[in-house]
């Protein structure tokens, strides 16, 4: 169908009906504000003081919602396909209670699709529109200039109705046309069409029954073939043009219709040649473990057109192990060949010769001791970096010759990244460059510098238990990019992963532990780790939740401060929950819709994902989606509990249906029953202050301007503290040095968590949070005292007045102690802070947890990315092989992803 | 680049999700959307944008009914897959949830695909904020007719779902008994 420019003069006319009414089409066109200013006042002036229309226009209103709501159930498929299962029985009562005349044996035992009957009736009706269109035309009912299969269709409506009920052999099928039509999609629409419009019209045939139910069996042979093999739309046209040509009195004759279902058949049998020009062809298949069978995520997948020249194509499988690819300009006959990788499987390729528009592929992998692919990685380098770097020493760090224990890694990382040669640093840095396009909007991060402790002897911060950056990474990394560097926020890549730390000890929420190495990408300096560990702590006493997000996914929420903070702050909430408490989201746009029904906190996957899926568009009605909300809430009612709505708007929240008086009324008896409002705005120039505050103040609930993260947490994890578990508040670390062992140190990340010295016990001064079971680590990079040349220090004048600590430790400093950690929090619920504290003491021996390992080649990983001036010798080769060396017992699978993702992005980055 | 950068940032998940909706398939609807932006990327710049990019969706969607064979092939081994890991979730105390949930999406689907395509295409173009103009433009309507359009599509949408969903409960009542 043609794609047909608007002329600006084709304004929209109000249609009147005889009773001096405006018809249905025009209130809807009133009520979807799709009339220009004028007519829109001539309806709005009628419709106010019409009662009739008053009904019609509730009506539709209220059609309209229900709608919304309906198709909104079909945005959240599991594997993405809705199932049609289950309503083909079903559907045959509908049309019986529409009105429909039916026959009472169904067989519902067969699919409908297969039998024949449904497939001559679709083709009846189709004939039989094209036949009636002829007749209609005569007689002067009004169809558009346009000769086009819709507008005949239309006409035919009312004709065809007999024929597709009285039809003997199309009386079934047409019944269950509504549920079943989308696999003989746009053929059986037609049907379905006619049919349906015959629940509303008054049959006027002048078809003689007999002549329909002759061609129908005249037509059965083809028709079958037709209906899964034709491109339906054309044929409709071509058939319509045929029988056009035939006069109107010969379309009871069988044999003309019959010769017009011969035609169609055989434009059914032409239709789906393929031609042989280059064409896009989707490679598509599900990748295996060949011993476990179970699907593989985050395969590599590369696709290779034989005698092209075009770059590979790429992509990944999804968690589920299907990948698909589409790969245009692929000459007929032609080979693909796609190699598979995975870290941690052989690799594996396939070449098969397209011979279709799909070409299904689905591969097993087989583990491998070795990581493959990550060696084959190293070799190239190798060949690369050949005149400064003999091979032998290359394979030292190969997984290979790795201790899976990880001992000894970081020495042999350390060699590794003198390698890197400035050409590798400029390719990263434009490939950095190419995603300059990008609206993605990150405040600048500067590394924090070395400070000289005889100047700078304190480093005082907040704790963050974000971990925002590091999904982001990965994202982009998915994605084939290399992150832009501030996105990259090196204590929340850290942060991400769990890490085995001692519970804390007596009536402390939260426990300390140090710890220090070699860092690997500086030999000469200590790299000490602070982690911070807050309390598992029983909650079974705490009231628990019933939240239901109702989240405005309208167009306007399209923007990186709306929905995706929305996001973010909801998977700040999931962290918090427990499994007494359920949480679950509803939408409202176009479509008011259940995303993910009540669920419990346990399940955080789940919600998680639904949490994921939540995307941007159309236009807003929250009418529905409030009703939906305290719905949702009300079934889950927890009489102890915190009932909540929780309403996350730009402000644009129409009310649909009713009034904002209504909906006053309505937040007032949801707060009645226990159910209270909590409202988020979220972005700016459409947000809606006055009318936010209005509906929460009648909610009992509190009202919230969101901004970024750091407010979200407040309000969502902080505020909302009563009932989620944060076990300490405003948590601040200081950590002083000891001059006589450390020179300089730097802290790694935390940028924007500084405090100054002083606010460290200023109980006012506002810190981060630690919920239950949180973690929190912070790596120090050190300079020991005697260590010089391997930074450039920006030397100060040393303290005039003051005594150099160095000459006067105190009597209770060992000399070998680096540095001791204080820690202040607030109780929840207290204003004044208590403190903790920890000397941590170097002796230089021993060797570091895996924890601590893969922490650092987290940072190392984090300082690549961002192209830190201290990254040192660190490159993301290094990272990899140090991070592979320290997963441990990864429960969970995180650190092999992270392992995975760095392959990743070598590999994109070679590209 | 950066022109198509914003097209897609702007419009591609409307495009899926009208796709998805339409096709009942996520994974076409990925790949009919993609499809769509490789060839607005060629006819760049465009005039009417989103109603171009709608129009090409729509034309995707009538090619697709060619291959239709392979695609319900390719749907019942999708089917598979859903129903293996609603057998997992069925070990979970979700599993009536989660039944229901897939019975609402499968009568929702039983109503839209009942609708005329000129109807269910209107509606479901509206749905992701085209106004009468672009929708009329898109389906090769005039513009004075998608209001009828979209209400009788509601209507009829509504009243299937609902009447399938009162089917459903009586039946219900009857599996019991």
């Amino acid at each position: 169908m043609s794609h047909n420019e608007m002329t600006p003069d084709d304004t929209l006319q109000i249609v009147w009906t005889d009773a001096g009414h405006p018809d249905e089409g025009s209130l809807q066109t009133w009520l979807d504000d799709a009339f220009d200013a004028a007519s829109g006042a001539q309806v709005q002036a009628h419709v106010g003081g019409c009662v009739v229309c008053q009904q019609a226009v509730a009506t539709l209103r209220g059609y309209t919602a229900a709608a919304s709501r309906i198709l909104g159930a079909l945005d959240d498929a599991p594997g993405g396909v809705v199932a049609r299962e289950d309503t083909a029985k079903a559907a045959a009562a509908i049309v019986a209670q529409a009105g429909m005349r039916t026959r009472a044996e169904q067989k519902a035992a067969k699919a409908w699709y297969t039998r024949p009957a449904f497939r001559v009736a679709a083709a009846l009706a189709l004939m039989a529109g094209g036949t009636t269109w002829v007749m209609s035309r005569s007689t002067e009912v009004a169809v558009s200039t346009d000769v086009s299969t819709a507008a005949g269709a239309d006409a035919a409506a009312p004709a065809v109705a007999a024929p597709a009920v009285a039809a003997p052999a199309a009386e079934a099928p047409a019944v269950q046309a509504p549920a079943l039509a989308a696999t003989a999609q746009p053929l059986a629409d037609v049907a379905t069409e006619k049919a349906n419009v015959s629940t509303a019209t008054t049959p006027s045939t002048t078809l003689p029954m007999a002549a329909i139910a002759k061609a129908a069996d005249v037509a059965a042979p083809v028709a079958a073939e037709m209906v899964v093999a034709a491109e339906p739309m054309a044929q409709a046209r071509k058939a319509t043009a045929r029988i056009d040509s035939a006069s109107p009195a010969n379309v009871s004759d069988p044999m003309v219709s019959g010769r017009a279902m011969a035609t169609m058949a055989a434009m059914a049998a032409s239709a789906p040649t393929v031609a042989p020009s280059p064409r896009t062809v989707i490679v598509r298949g599900t990748v295996r473990d060949g011993s476990t069978q179970r699907p593989i995520g985050g395969v590599q997948i590369q696709a290779t057109v034989s005698g092209s020249n075009a770059p590979a194509r790429a992509t990944v499988t999804s968690t589920s192990g299907t990948y698909s690819l589409p790969i245009s300009g692929v000459a007929p006959n032609a080979s693909i060949r796609i190699a598979f990788r995975r870290i941690g499987y052989t690799l594996a390729v396939a070449t098969r010769t397209v011979a279709s528009d799909t070409l299904v592929i689905d591969q097993t992998m087989t583990t491998s001791v070795l990581a493959l692919g990550e060696v084959v990685t190293a070799a190239q380098d190798a060949r690369r970096e050949k005149a400064a770097v003999p091979p032998t020493r290359l394979l030292a760090s190969t997984p290979a010759a790795q201790d899976f224990s990880g001992r000894g890694v970081a020495g042999g990382i350390a060699r590794g990244v003198e390698r890197t040669s400035p050409a590798r640093i400029n390719t990263r840095n434009d490939a950095r460059r190419d995603i300059g396009g990008n609206r993605e909007q990150y405040d600048k991060i500067d590394d924090n510098p070395f400070l000289v402790v005889s100047v700078n002897p304190r480093s005082t911060f907040s704790v963050d238990v974000d971990r925002a950056s590091y999904s982001n990474v990965r994202r982009f990394i998915s994605q084939g990019q290399t992150p832009p560097p501030d996105a990259v926020r090196i204590e929340e890549l850290i942060n991400y992963f769990p890490y085995d730390l001692p519970s804390p000890r007596g009536n402390a929420p939260v426990s300390i532990t140090t710890e220090t190495m070699t860092a690997p990408w500086q030999p000469k300096h200590r790299l000490v780790r602070v982690a911070l560990q807050a309390r598992r702590i029983e909650t079974a006493a705490l009231p628990p939740s019933n939240l239901v997000f109702l989240i405005d996914v309208s167009g306007s929420m399209n923007q990186w401060d709306k929905l995706p903070l929305v996001k973010s702050s909801l998977r700040l909430l999931v962290d918090q929950l427990r499994p007494q408490d359920h949480v679950a989201l509803v939408v409202y746009a176009g479509a008011a819709g259940l995303v993910l029904p009540s669920t419990s906190g346990e399940e955080k996957a789940m919600i998680a994902a639904a949490i994921d899926r939540l995307e941007a568009g159309g236009s807003t009605a929250g009418g529905a989606g409030i009703e939906l909300a305290y719905r949702t809430a009300r079934e889950h009612f927890k009489p102890n509990g915190n009932n909540r709505v929780i309403l996350a708007t730009d402000g644009d929240f129409n009310v649909g249906a009713s009034s904002d008086g209504d909906m006053e009324r309505l937040i007032e008896s949801k707060r009645a029953e226990g159910t209270y409002l909590t409202i988020l705005g979220f972005g700016e120039g459409n947000y809606q202050d006055a009318k936010m505050e209005k509906l929460a103040k009648r909610g009992n609930g509190n009202y919230a301007y969101v901004d970024d993260i750091a407010e979200a947490r407040k309000v969502l994890v902080k505020e909302m503290g009563a009932t989620l578990v944060t076990v300490a508040n405003d948590v601040k670390l200081q950590v002083e040095f000891n001059p006589a062992a450390v020179r300089a140190f730097r802290l790694i990340g935390y940028e924007d968590r500084l405090l100054a010295t002083e606010d460290f016990t200023d109980d006012k001064k506002d810190a981060g949070d630690m919920g239950a079971g949180h973690s929190v680590t912070a790596l120090y990079e050190v300079v020991p005292t005697g260590v010089t040349s391997t930074i450039t220090l920006r030397e100060q004048d040393s303290l005039r007045y003051q005594v150099p600590s160095a000459d006067a430790p105190r009597a209770s400093a060992a000399r070998n102690e680096l540095m001791f950690v204080r820690m202040r929090y607030k109780t929840p619920g207290e204003g004044t802070s208590k403190q903790l504290t920890q000397a941590v003491i170097d002796t230089g021996r021993g060797s570091a947890s895996s924890d601590f390992r893969f922490a650092a080649s987290v940072a190392a990983f984090g300082m690549v990315l961002r192209n830190s001036e201290h990254k040192g010798t660190a490159t993301l080769r290094s990272a990899l092989e140090m991070a592979r060396g320290a997963r441990g017992e990864d429960e969970g699978g995180y650190r092999s992803e992270f392992v995975g993702m760095i392959g990743r992005l070598i590999d994109s980055e070679r590209r | 680049m950066d022109d198509i950068d914003r097209l897609f940032r702007e419009y591609h998940q409307p495009v899926v999700r009208y796709l998805a909706r339409r096709l009942g398939d996520r994974d076409l609807a990925e790949e009919l959307a993609q499809e769509t932006f490789l060839r607005a990327m060629r006819h760049l710049p465009l005039t009417n944008e989103r109603s171009w990019l709608f129009a090409v969706a729509t034309n995707l969607i009538r090619d697709e009914g060619r291959r239709e064979t392979r695609r319900r092939r390719h749907l019942e081994a999708l089917r598979h897959d859903a129903s293996q890991t609603l057998t997992i979730e069925h070990e979970s105390v979700r599993q009536e949830q989660r039944r229901d949930q897939l019975r609402e999406q499968a009568f929702a689907r039983s109503a839209i695909d009942a609708l005329g395509e000129k109807d269910r295409a209107a509606l479901l173009l509206r749905e992701e904020g085209l106004d009468y103009n672009e929708i009329a433009a898109t389906l090769g309507l005039s513009a004075g007719s998608v209001g009828t359009t979209l209400s009788r599509a509601r209507r009829r949408l509504v009243d299937i779902y609902e009447t399938l969903v009162r089917e459903r409960d009586a039946q219900g009542g009857a599996d019991v008994a």
